[in-house]
């Protein structure tokens, strides 16, 4: 009789995340602005946006349901539409 | 703060460049984070833009002023010019993370050292805290017998890791008496 023995180790695979060709201006793009809600973070994001604004970018606006976890999918689609994003804030 | 990193890289790796504003007090666990997501070395430095911490306190005329002051490093960030040479607040490194560790572990060094032996945290890299326990000649037959280095290590790391997320392991090198 023989027996067929799992293996219940499991493994981990690391794999460094790409990041994104950075433009070589800004002007013409759509800036995605991601707030997550903290305290003072749509004042910081919204004036760096109108900053931004000057050196041409078309600033979207997407706000997270909360600072404490990933922005959802839904939320995420609409910041892939555009061509640069801001996001922050924390305290 | 790891939330929004963890949304930045879902963002880069669709291809948009994305850049983070934060409160420098967020430094220690960006690094951390950058070092669990394995981001590319210089990560933290060349697409985060720091703010004084706290900005919730502040007015929003104040608010504005530290906007405005730090719009050009949020621009180089975006473009890719942004590094280590910046103009922000120092980069936060290992003695970041270090200081945290100590201030966190302090109580439990004090009650070692009541005891006679001392705690040392050395070194952080890569998600480990690396230490000595040094009991010098305590041994366990007079009655002064610390714990194993393991186990403390292990209580280290619970007791760390709610501060540094990004904290996989510590090791805690024991000097002194060898254990029987």
């Amino acid at each position: 009789m023989s027996f067929v023995v799992y293996d219940p180790r499991g493994g981990t695979v690391t794999v460094a995340p790409a990041l994104a060709r950075r433009p070589r201006s800004l002007a013409g793009l759509t800036l995605g602005v991601l707030e997550n809600g903290k305290e003072q973070a749509d004042v910081i994001l919204g004036r760096a946006a109108e900053l931004l604004a000057r050196d041409g970018v078309t600033p979207v606006f997407a706000r997270k349901p909360s600072f404490s976890r990933i922005a959802p999918r839904e939320v995420l689609e609409q910041l892939k539409a555009c061509d640069i994003v801001i996001t922050g804030l924390g305290g | 703060m790891s939330c929004c990193m963890r949304d930045a890289v879902a963002l880069e790796a669709s291809g948009k460049p994305t850049a983070i504003v934060v409160n420098e007090v967020f430094e220690p666990i960006a690094h951390g984070t950058a070092a669990l997501l394995a981001l590319p070395a210089g990560y933290v430095e060349k697409n985060i833009v720091w703010l004084p911490h706290p900005t919730s306190n502040l007015t929003r005329a104040a608010v504005t002023e530290l906007v405005d002051e730090r719009i050009g490093l949020l621009r180089d960030a975006l473009l890719g010019r942004l590094d280590a040479s910046s103009t922000q607040a120092a980069a936060p490194g290992a003695s970041d993370v270090l200081g945290v560790a100590r201030e966190t572990v302090a109580g439990l060094a004090a009650s070692l050292e009541a005891d006679g032996a001392e705690l040392a945290l050395l070194d952080y890299g890569d998600g480990v805290l690396a230490g000595e326990l040094r009991i010098g000649e305590l041994t366990c037959a007079d009655g002064s017998c610390v714990m194993p280095a393991p186990a403390l290590a292990k209580m280290i790391e619970a007791m760390v890791r709610p501060k540094l997320p990004a904290l996989r392991e510590v090791r805690l090198r024991e000097t002194g008496n060898a254990r029987p």
